[in-house]
């Protein structure tokens, strides 16, 4: 055992070498303080995987790792100002991108760009009496400026977090009503006026909505996320592709299976749990996708008045 | 399954996703969804298309019940460039062998792929189908043009069983398929066509125009007519020669073409008339040989067909009005009876003329190298003015 862990020692000395010597500008960061990056960035990945992972695997993991940003990011950490400023110069304007993109406002956008500068110069102190920086978890895999991008993301999330806190107190009469409009069944029969046939088409989609959520939550993960994204998210196909790793074509074959998938398993849900008979379900589902369908429709009309807009001013 | 029902369900998951981005905006975001989230890192190499398939399966299990993450992966992804990534990489690596097999015979491809095979089959045996026709058509034209016999007194007639006349050649000179005899069944721009590419108005020969302009000398070569003399016979009645040869021009059996068509509109109108009316006394002939398919053309020997085609026109209505032109059409030329006189349907009044008498020394010399000459000369009696190769003479 311990000679693995020696020779992935060997390994990792040798991959950081050469990650140094591929750097443009190493902003003197020696090897020792590189491998111990490095070493985490292994366990985090490569061995929580792959617990054995041979010489080739660990090269090719540390050959793929950024080499200038990693450098970059370690100097920042060891307080080199040099590398501050090149990281401020380099990225300011990408930090400053992605916290307009989630804000509501400019101001909003630069006190979350100047929160992401504070939080990554670390405003706690560690054990070691070093800053408790963010930088401490890039691990170099990705680029410096998509990491910049999540961290920019996630504390808006924070923030938004914080702020849905204090709403709802303020507001959770308001919440309670929206909440329980959302729990009312789909039924597009409330004009009717024989109150048994509307209960009883209350309950039909009641089962309906119930026995799809169901469904959706015993799809895979790869097709629930697919679900999400396109439904949920309103992402195109394109975009949610893009996302899984597939084209574009590929989502869309899959999203063809899941609806066959998610059919057959609502009626059989709906047969035992509730009795219906395929004409009972094939009525239900018709019933209440005719009234989706006119309830959807403004929604997609909307939709494309904005694209085409978009398209317009673009 | 059918697309109805793929569309219920769509609109369903539409429904229940809008109910969730409502209920999201509310009270979703001040949950703690799903325990531990995704750091900034591991979000930015998803996003990135940087992990491996384990991981990338670690993650969508997060992504899939994580509203938060997986709306920073949304935004991370565009900024990535990963989906132009994956799609190029989809376009290079491709799908496997049992994807692409089942993608080619998926209903949403069958649906139009099937139509438009059975359109392009429709529309290629219709294309095989008009090309064989057409080729049908042609040789039977090409039967038809074995038929033409020269007679033996040089003239060319047309075989045609139709009409039941017998077939005459001569011994001595053999039949060849004549490409003017094609004409016989093409339609007026085809015969101009025909004419043009025929090897006797191409084997023009040198000496034709000046034989045309009166030049020719006595026994000095006048191209193809000039080589053998051939002299027509008297024309039968029951059997009517059949259409003049072209040993002419172009120009002249353009114009001879012409005039074919017009008289064969003539013709077919008369006949037209005739069927309503009864069939008029003094009709002397009727142009089988043209009205069934125009003339036929000399065969590169030389041999001036001859074909002389008489007919009286006018109708009751002109005769009722004593305007009765009698015409009458030999070797190929249209002839108008202007008192005793016979006038080529070519000669513009005014125009000069070369007077040559019956008899004479110039009329053998010029009989000699123009046959058809002789043969109008003897066939109309009388003063004849006739335009031949573009010089009016008037024969008396």
């Amino acid at each position: 055992m311990s000679q693995k862990v020696e020779q992935i020692e060997r390994t990792l000395a040798a991959a950081t070498a050469r990650l140094l010597a591929r750097a443009t500008d190493a902003y003197s960061v020696c090897a020792e303080t590189l491998v111990t990056r490095i070493s985490a960035a292994v366990d985090k990945y490569l061995l929580r995987d792959s617990p054995d992972p041979s010489t080739a695997d660990l090269n090719d993991f540390v050959d793929k790792l950024q080499a200038d940003d990693l450098c970059l990011i370690v100097a920042c950490e060891q307080g080199n100002e040099k590398a501050w400023t090149d990281l401020v110069e380099r990225f300011g304007s990408t930090v400053r991108s992605a916290a307009r993109s989630v804000s509501a406002n400019e101001e909003g956008a630069d006190d979350l760009a100047q929160s992401i500068w504070a939080e990554l110069h670390g405003l706690r102190i560690r054990e070691d009496g070093k800053p408790a920086s963010k930088l401490a978890y890039y691990s170099g895999r990705g680029s410096l400026a998509g990491w910049l991008r999540a961290v920019v993301g996630q504390l808006a999330v924070d923030q938004h977090r914080k702020q849905s806190r204090l709403m709802q107190t303020e507001d959770d009469a308001e919440f309670d009503r929206l909440i329980q409009k959302n729990d009312q069944p789909w039924s597009g029969h409330a004009e009717r006026l024989n109150p048994e046939i509307e209960v009883s088409d209350k309950r039909a989609s009641a089962d309906l909505q119930k026995a799809l959520t169901a469904s959706i939550a015993q799809l895979s993960d790869e097709d629930r996320l697919l679900v999400k994204l396109y439904y949920f998210d309103g992402l195109k196909l394109r975009e949610a592709g893009a996302i899984l790793g597939v084209h574009e074509a590929t989502a869309s074959r899959r999203l063809m299976r899941i609806h066959t998938d998610l059919r057959k398993q609502v009626e059989e849900s709906l047969k035992e749990e509730h009795g219906w008979t395929r004409p009972e379900t094939e009525r239900a589902f018709s019933e209440v996708a005719l009234h989706m369908e006119a309830d959807i429709e403004p929604l997609l009309m909307g939709e494309t008045m904005v694209k085409n807009e978009s398209e317009m001013t673009s | 399954m059918k697309a109805s029902e793929k569309n219920e369900i769509d609109l369903l998951l539409r429904a229940l996703g809008r109910d969730a981005a409502g209920a999201r905006a509310s009270s979703l975001q001040a949950k703690g969804e799903s325990g531990v989230h995704l750091d900034a890192d591991e979000l930015n190499c998803y996003a990135e298309g940087i992990v491996s398939s384990a991981e990338r399966a670690r993650y969508n299990q997060h992504l899939a019940d994580c509203e938060s993450c997986r709306q920073i992966v949304i935004d991370l992804v565009p900024a990535a460039g990963v989906a132009r990534r994956y799609e190029v990489s989809d376009q290079k690596m491709g799908w496997n062998w049992r994807e692409k097999f089942s993608a080619l015979f998926a209903p949403s491809v069958l649906r139009y792929a099937v139509p438009a095979l059975t359109l392009t089959a429709v529309i290629a045996i219709a294309i095989v189908a008009l090309r064989q026709r057409q080729h049908t058509e042609f040789v039977a034209q090409n039967r038809t043009q074995t038929a033409p016999v020269v007679s033996s007194g040089g003239e060319v007639q047309t075989l045609t069983t139709k009409n039941g006349e017998q077939p005459t050649s001569s011994p001595n000179q053999p039949q060849q398929p004549l490409a003017g005899a094609k004409d016989k069944n093409l339609s007026g721009t085809e015969k101009v066509d025909a004419l043009r590419q025929s090897p006797v108005a191409e084997n023009k020969p040198p000496n034709t125009d000046r034989a045309a302009q009166g030049f020719i000398q006595p026994g000095q070569s006048a191209g193809v007519a000039e080589s053998k003399p051939i002299f027509a016979p008297e024309p039968s009645p029951a059997a009517p020669p059949p259409a003049p040869g072209y040993a002419s021009s172009d120009a002249d059996n353009l114009a001879e073409v012409r005039k074919q068509k017009a008289e064969e509109d003539l013709q077919k109108r008369r006949r037209e008339d005739s069927k309503s009316q009864p069939r008029d006394e003094n009709e002397v002939a009727r142009p089988t040989a043209s009205a069934k398919g125009g003339p036929s053309r000399s065969n590169n020997q030389g041999v001036a067909g001859l074909s002389s085609v008489m007919s009286r026109t006018g109708s009751k209505d002109e005769k009722a009005a004593g305007n009765e032109v009698e015409t009458r059409r030999v070797s190929g030329r249209l002839f108008h009876r202007q008192g005793n006189a016979w006038i080529d349907a070519d000669y513009a009044s005014g125009r000069a003329t070369v007077n040559v008498t019956r008899g004479s020394e110039q009329f053998r010399s010029l009989t000699a190298d123009e046959p058809a000459l002789r043969s109008i000369a003897e066939q109309l009696g009388g003063e004849v003015i006739v335009v031949w190769k573009g010089t009016a003479y008037r024969i008396r």
